[in-house]
């Protein structure tokens, strides 16, 4: 009852950051569906120039769906915690986290799933009234209740992940370089850009190998039915060993980063 | 009394690196950095009793943040033993985090962007605090402070006097057993100092809270400590009475004479003077053992003194000269 009470309270302190610069927030959630149609006249024009209706697998209205699946997979799932730990880290404020009676790893991971959820839940309605115009929904069939397990998974591998990454800010000082590595990896890695079915099957082969997909790609070909029952329940299998190996890597990290804090500047 | 915390053989160790200036030096440091090794805390040693309001000073760089981030369990040590209530803080840290609270003044424990408020409703669920319990310290704190309308506001939009006052409300909002206030009256003004030093003796008597303060301000320590520990260089330089350190560390008096006519005195050499005027003649006296010295005597005899003034110098000057030992 009283963790309850406790997670029910960091997603209210943390509502207050979600609504502290609402300019900023509408302006935000508002570029989303932008992106979207830029991306469905780019694709449109591929597919009437190539003169195919059907590439690497899909279709134009599959695709879409795909890119719309993206967005929201990344919403939901994606962490924000090697922004912010980071951050705090050079400017010595982790103290303030530091000395609170709670989990270090417990409170980060709380925090970035009500954040995930607020900002969701922000960006849906806009997103799904462009979606309803450009994409014609019935002609595909959804596994839902396999997406929701999957991307569950999801965010608990992206948290654990970028949370593991994150640590390394104790050891370097500025991070922000390898910031922009770690996502720009995971953007191609993970089929954020294109459909992994895109690139050629040894690359398809080798990222079955490392974490990446398990973040995003794999939840949505769930979603579009891409993989059999058995298939779904060996990729969430799958997910699952990645959380538990990022995971057992965060709890190390933090352990070894905490001796390494020197809390500057106080 | 019940210790509170006890320090043994403290020793933190720092690695900084430098470099010299130029593109040469800089390109140079990307193969090989050079380093130093800091010794900010060399072992020192110290109890804290339970409801004791302590001074840790020191000239900057000393090693005083050091003892208290190490205390908060925020540094881990090279060396030593740290005992808070029976918790090692850097290795208990979530049990130990119950039992204290903590003001850095240069590093605020409230979110920029939203108002103390929501930090305060934070450490209620995060502390366990029951609602009725901390609506009730709430409104008391707030009240006490005047802050009853600024808490509400975002923090970006206080004042640094403000922002500290509310940063003391979220140290204490759990009523721990032991509080580290580091800076705590940076940017207020003398009214609202008062007030903090007020709210800090009343709450130390009424619930019996051990404070740990440092300070550059003298007029807190004055106000709040009993006890002081000074430290330079990492080492412990004097730990005991505020009022017992004018005695053991006491080389001078100041003397202010006063003449009923023009006078003109020849000062012995070991006699530093301060200010001359005909009829008035300021200087500083040295002390040695019990006894005044005999200039001072001589003067009253010999001069035609109407009135004589021995004051000890002031409290800064004493620790300044500690510091500059």
């Amino acid at each position: 009852m009283t963790f309850l009470r406790k997670v029910l309270g960091i997603g209210r302190w943390q509502y207050g950051f979600e609504v502290a610069y609402r300019f900023n927030r509408i302006v935000w959630a508002s570029s989303l569906p932008i992106i979207l149609l830029a991306t469905y006249f780019l694709w449109t024009s591929i597919y009437a120039y190539s003169g195919q209706t059907i590439i690497n697998g899909m279709t134009l209205n599959e695709l879409i769906v795909y890119y719309l699946a993206v967005q929201i997979t990344i919403m939901f799932s994606a962490s924000m915690v090697d922004a912010h730990i980071p951050r705090l880290v050079k400017k010595g404020l982790l103290i303030r986290y530091i000395v609170k009676p709670f989990n270090f790893v417990l409170f980060w991971f709380i925090r970035s799933v009500w954040r995930s959820l607020f900002r969701t839940f922000a960006v849906l309605l806009p997103l799904f009234a462009l979606a309803f115009v450009i994409i014609d929904f019935s002609s595909i069939t959804f596994n839902i209740p396999g997406y929701m397990l999957s991307v569950i998974l999801a965010l608990f591998l992206n948290f654990f992940y970028i949370f593991s990454v994150a640590m390394i800010c104790f050891w370097v000082k500025e991070y922000e370089g390898i910031r922009v590595i770690r996502r720009g990896v995971a953007n191609v890695f993970n089929g954020a850009i294109i459909p992994l079915t895109f690139f050629p099957l040894v690359f398809q082969k080798a990222f079955s190998y490392l974490p990446f997909q398990y973040m995003l790609y794999v939840p949505i070909q769930i979603l579009l039915g891409k993989y059999s029952y058995e298939q779904s329940i060996t990729m969430m299998l799958i997910q699952l060993m990645w959380i538990i190996v990022f995971a057992l890597i965060s709890i190390f990290a933090w352990k070894k980063a905490q001796a390494q804090f020197m809390g500057v500047g106080v | 009394m019940e210790v509170a915390i006890s320090v043994r053989g403290l020793k933190k160790t720092y690695k900084t690196y430098s470099r010299g200036q130029g593109v040469k030096s800089a390109f140079v440091s990307l193969f090989k950095r050079e380093f130093k090794i800091n010794e900010a805390l060399k072992g020192i040693n110290f109890d804290i009793k339970k409801g004791e309001i302590i001074g840790l000073i020191g000239p900057n760089g000393a090693g005083k943040s050091t003892t208290i981030k190490v205390m908060c369990g925020i540094l881990h040590p090279t060396e030593g033993k740290v005992d808070a209530l029976g918790y090692t803080p850097w290795k208990q840290r979530v049990e130990y985090a119950m039992n204290f609270g903590v003001v850095f003044g240069q590093k605020s424990q409230l979110e920029w962007d939203l108002p103390p408020n929501d930090t305060y409703h934070l450490i209620k669920v995060l502390y366990d605090i029951p609602e009725k319990t901390f609506e009730r310290r709430l409104k008391q704190m707030v009240k006490l402070l005047q802050v009853d309308e600024q808490y509400l506001r975002p923090t970006r939009d206080l004042s640094l006097g403000e922002r500290m006052k509310c940063e003391v409300i979220a140290a204490l909002l759990h009523q721990p057993k032991i509080v580290f206030l580091d800076e705590p009256t940076i940017g207020m003004d003398v009214v609202a100092k008062k007030r903090l030093h007020g709210f800090i003796k009343k709450i130390n008597q009424e619930f019996g809270i051990t404070f740990i303060v440092t300070t550059h301000d003298m007029s807190d320590i004055e106000k709040l400590c009993e006890r002081i520990i000074i430290i330079n260089n990492g080492d412990i330089v004097y730990d005991g009475l505020l009022k017992e350190l004018s005695k053991t560390h006491l080389k001078k008096k100041l003397i202010e004479v006063k003449f009923s006519e023009k006078t003109r005195v020849r000062l012995p050499k070991r006699c530093l003077l301060i200010s001359r005027t005909p009829y008035v003649l300021k200087f500083e006296v040295p002390v040695k053992g019990d006894k005044m010295d005999k200039f001072v005597a001589d003067l009253i005899t010999d001069y035609p003194v109407v009135d004589i003034t021995i004051s000890d110098p002031d409290i800064e000057e004493i620790i300044r000269d500690i510091y500059e030992k």
